[in-house]
């Protein structure tokens, strides 16, 4: 399997197949929520990380397998999610929005992964790797905290 | 993900427990197909219980409701839960997929 470089502050998870995705979710969620991530934020991550962690399975890797090391960096005001690949280049932005307002009969089964990406998070962020291969990285803003929330918070610390 | 189907006279109502993602979808779509092929084609499916779907889960809907629509039926979709209503409206879903507050109101709509 070709190794992906290491990545700096926050957590890695290395990942190959659609298998790891229940863990890859784990990871997340645990990781938000120390954060203080709301609900909300929550699911837009989930969404988007799903989205792009299938996208890179299933059109990146021949057979659906391959690495993906996913690093999570979660600070209180956003969260970053990185993903690096030794997948063909592909630049998400060169994806069309699909066509919303199409009847039934002329709807394709599928085409919304990037769609939702950008409509999840606030940003997305592309840039092919030196050695082969793509860094994708996600950012996600979240909503202040008042003193009260974190106070109530189960995961406080 | 746990999936229960229950018979109410000819409509088929599916209830989904759990998330609908890359790893739980493949089982709901082969369910929702059963369905069709064993001669159920008017469905419900009673979402009260799902927090999250992706796109996959979209899919899934999407080829079931094309596919009951081909025999005459339909797939229609009660208790949508806020998060899996944000899908649908971001892929336009609402607007060519039938929703209801409940089920009751879902199967009643096969029979007005």
């Amino acid at each position: 399997m070709t190794s992906l470089p290491p990545l700096t502050d926050g957590i890695t998870f290395n990942a190959a197949c659609m298998s790891d995705l229940p863990a890859l979710m784990s990871m997340l969620e645990r990781t938000c929520r120390q954060v203080g991530a709301d609900e909300d934020a929550l699911f837009s991550l989930r969404l988007a990380v799903e989205e792009v962690f299938t996208n890179i399975l299933d059109y990146g890797y021949p057979g659906g397998t391959g690495p993906v090391a996913v690093h999570i960096d979660a600070q209180a005001e956003q969260v970053r999610v990185s993903f690096a690949d030794a997948a063909p280049c592909f630049d998400p932005a060169t994806v069309p929005t699909p066509r919303l307002d199409v009847p039934l009969e002329e709807r394709q089964v599928g085409g919304w992964g990037w769609h939702f990406v950008r409509q999840a998070v606030d940003r997305v962020e592309w840039q092919p790797r030196e050695a082969g291969g793509n860094l994708l990285t996600l950012v996600k803003l979240l909503a202040p905290v008042s003193l009260s929330q974190q106070g109530a918070s189960p995961n406080e610390n | 993900m746990k999936i229960e189907i229950n018979q109410r006279e000819q409509v088929s109502i599916v209830c989904v427990t759990g998330s609908v993602d890359g790893t739980t979808a493949p089982m709901l779509t082969a369910e929702l197909h059963a369905c069709v092929t064993s001669g159920n084609v008017c469905l419900v499916a009673d979402l009260g219980g799902v927090d999250y779907t992706s796109s996959v889960g979209l899919r899934t809907l999407l080829a079931t409701m094309k596919e009951t629509r081909v025999h005459g039926g339909d797939l229609r979709l009660s208790n949508v839960t806020p998060h899996v209503l944000k899908v649908l409206e971001l892929s336009g879903f609402t607007s060519i997929m039938k929703l209801y507050d409940d089920v009751e109101s879902a199967v009643d709509s096969y029979t007005v």
